[in-house]
């Protein structure tokens, strides 16, 4: 297999008394397109920001390319992270900046483009998502989905290697939301991005994933391809895969 | 009884944990002041927000003090002790400089900046904005602190040698057309009364107060937490803390300066 992009190792995290994550291993190949599924509360987003550095573990590692982010200081972790791309479960765009100053955030503080290029380049990222005419607005003027697209947008932006995903499908409609598996889809193969996704959308893991990885009681209960996950017979996989209200998966 | 030691316990850790964690913060903050890139825009922003939209509250208010300071000492002190109203300029002038206009301006800001910085900072922190700064190879304390910590240290001083001029001006109005007491003996005693290091220990202390505020309103924003009611809980003690701190490190840096004879 290709080179590892990033491996998680041991990560523990409690809250307080509770522990959200107890010990888990992933290791994501360079270029491949991995999701993260699980129910709600499981611990996705937890993971998610373990692997930005955004988080600091109880125990274990995170390596990006080699180098374990919890021993960077921040000169490296400001340079890894400008070689990741970011998009949030609740878009977290700068409510004070317009659509068009949040696309242009990375390129007006890390390149030396004139204005001419950055806007350019942003009205591209925004076609890729497909938004236009919506520059000029503030966060605040757009609906949860266009938030969500222009969240994303503003992540690519300095075309990451690493782009990470907390559920880009939710809350858009399916229309949409099959342009953005597109979108994940055309970033890897044109780009050779390596794209770790949260998701609860079984459609959008069928359709996109290299492989899955099952977040269950604070590890990954499996992890394999898409067909791995048809086939097996563990009943929590079933139900999850299923999506049905009856099996061993406790609802509240 | 154990259980209130236990409490006392807690609380005391708690407090450490905070002065622990409002010292990193200053560090960091300073520390950042000299890092690339520096964001010139950001800056004017804040100096326009911090500054320029303060002066009105700071040199109406202290427009009314100095009012308010020629009634006292002309017609209440005039009571006690006659002939103190001859002296009025130089009384104003040397309470505003001292101690009244940088404590006054310093309060003003507090409640008019520090309140905003808090509520800001804390909304961006619970909609995990701050988070995608990180994510964006952005650090939050340079990118959100450092201007308007720099913001309020230029801006404070500036507001306070206002304030004096327009306390002053105010008191001689109202020493002329309530008192009877002609300009140029009210500013002649103003000018003799005076000295240079009354201005830079009155002017140089809101240096201090201004890097309060700001370091104490973006802290308890960046430590934010849980939605509307936590931000609200930020701009609370962002304001109460300034306040506090203003008054009590006045004492301080008062006593200090009057060491070295100022
Ligand atoms: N900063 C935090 N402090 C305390 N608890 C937290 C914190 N962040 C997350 N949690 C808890 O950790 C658990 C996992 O949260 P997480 O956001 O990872 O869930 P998730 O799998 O992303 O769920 P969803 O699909 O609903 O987004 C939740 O129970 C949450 O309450
Ligand atoms: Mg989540």
């Amino acid at each position: 297999m290709s080179e590892v992009a990033v491996s998680i190792r041991g990560l523990k995290k409690s809250f307080g008394t509770r522990t959200i994550l107890d010990g888990i291993d992933l290791d994501i190949y360079r270029g491949e397109i991995m999701y993260i599924i699980g129910k709600s509360g499981s611990g996705k987003s937890v993971t998610l920001k373990h692997i930005t550095a955004l988080l600091r573990p109880d125990e274990g590692e995170v390596r990006i390319h080699g180098k374990n982010i919890f021993e960077m200081d921040d000169k490296e972790l400001i340079e890894v992270r400008k070689k990741m791309g970011v998009l949030f479960q609740m878009a977290a765009l700068f409510d004070s900046l317009t659509v068009f100053e949040n696309v242009a955030f990375l390129l007006r503080r890390f390149t030396k483009d004139d204005e001419d290029t950055i806007t350019k380049k942003v009205r591209e990222r925004l076609r890729l998502v497909g938004l236009s005419h919506v520059e000029h607005l503030k966060p605040a003027d757009l609906s949860g989905g266009m938030q969500k697209r222009v969240g994303l947008a503003r992540a690519i932006a300095l075309n990451p290697e690493i782009v990470l995903y907390d559920e880009p499908t939710t809350g858009v409609d399916p229309i949409l939301a099959a342009a953005v598996d597109d979108l994940i889809l055309k970033l890897n193969h044109e780009l050779g991005v390596t794209s770790i996704v949260i998701s609860h959308d079984m459609e959008s893991v069928f359709r996109v994933a290299d492989r899955v990885a099952m977040l269950y009681d604070g590890q990954f209960r499996l992890i394999g391809t898409p067909d791995d996950f048809r086939n097996s017979q563990d009943p929590v996989i079933r139900q999850f895969v299923e999506g049905s209200a009856k099996g061993p998966i406790p609802i509240l | 009884m154990i259980r209130y030691f236990h409490r006392l316990g807690e609380a005391t850790l708690s407090l450490l944990e905070s002065i622990g964690s409002f010292t990193i913060f200053t560090v960091q903050t300073i520390r950042w002041i000299f890092a690339r890139p520096f964001d010139v825009r950001a800056l004017l922003y804040q100096l326009q927000e911090v500054g320029v939209k303060s002066i009105p509250v700071g040199t109406i208010s202290s427009f009314f003090i100095g009012m308010v300071m020629a009634l006292q000492l002309g017609v209440s002190m005039e009571k006690i002790i006659q002939g103190v109203s001859s002296f009025m300029g130089g009384g104003i002038a040397l309470a505003l400089t001292r101690e009244l206009a940088p404590v006054l301006t310093a309060v003003l800001l507090a409640g008019r900046v520090g309140s905003s910085m808090a509520a800001e900072v804390g909304t961006m922190k619970v909609t995990e904005q701050i988070d995608a700064l990180s994510t964006l190879a952005t650090n939050p304390v340079h990118y959100l602190s450092v201007p308007r910590f720099l913001a309020a240290v230029i801006s404070l001083p500036l507001i306070t040698v206002m304030a004096i001029v327009l306390g002053i001006i105010g008191g001689s109005i109202i020493s002329y057309v309530r008192l009877d007491i002609p300009f140029n003996q009210y500013f002649e005693t103003a000018r003799s009364f005076l000295k240079p290091e009354d201005l830079i220990s009155g002017v140089t202390k809101t240096f201090f107060f201004g890097a309060e505020i700001a370091l104490i309103s973006c802290f308890t924003g960046f430590r934010a937490q849980g939605g509307a009611e936590g931000v609200g809980q930020a701009t609370i003690q962002a304001v109460v803390y300034s306040f506090m701190m203003i008054i009590i490190s006045d004492y301080f840096i008062t006593y200090i300066y009057q060491l070295f004879g100022f």
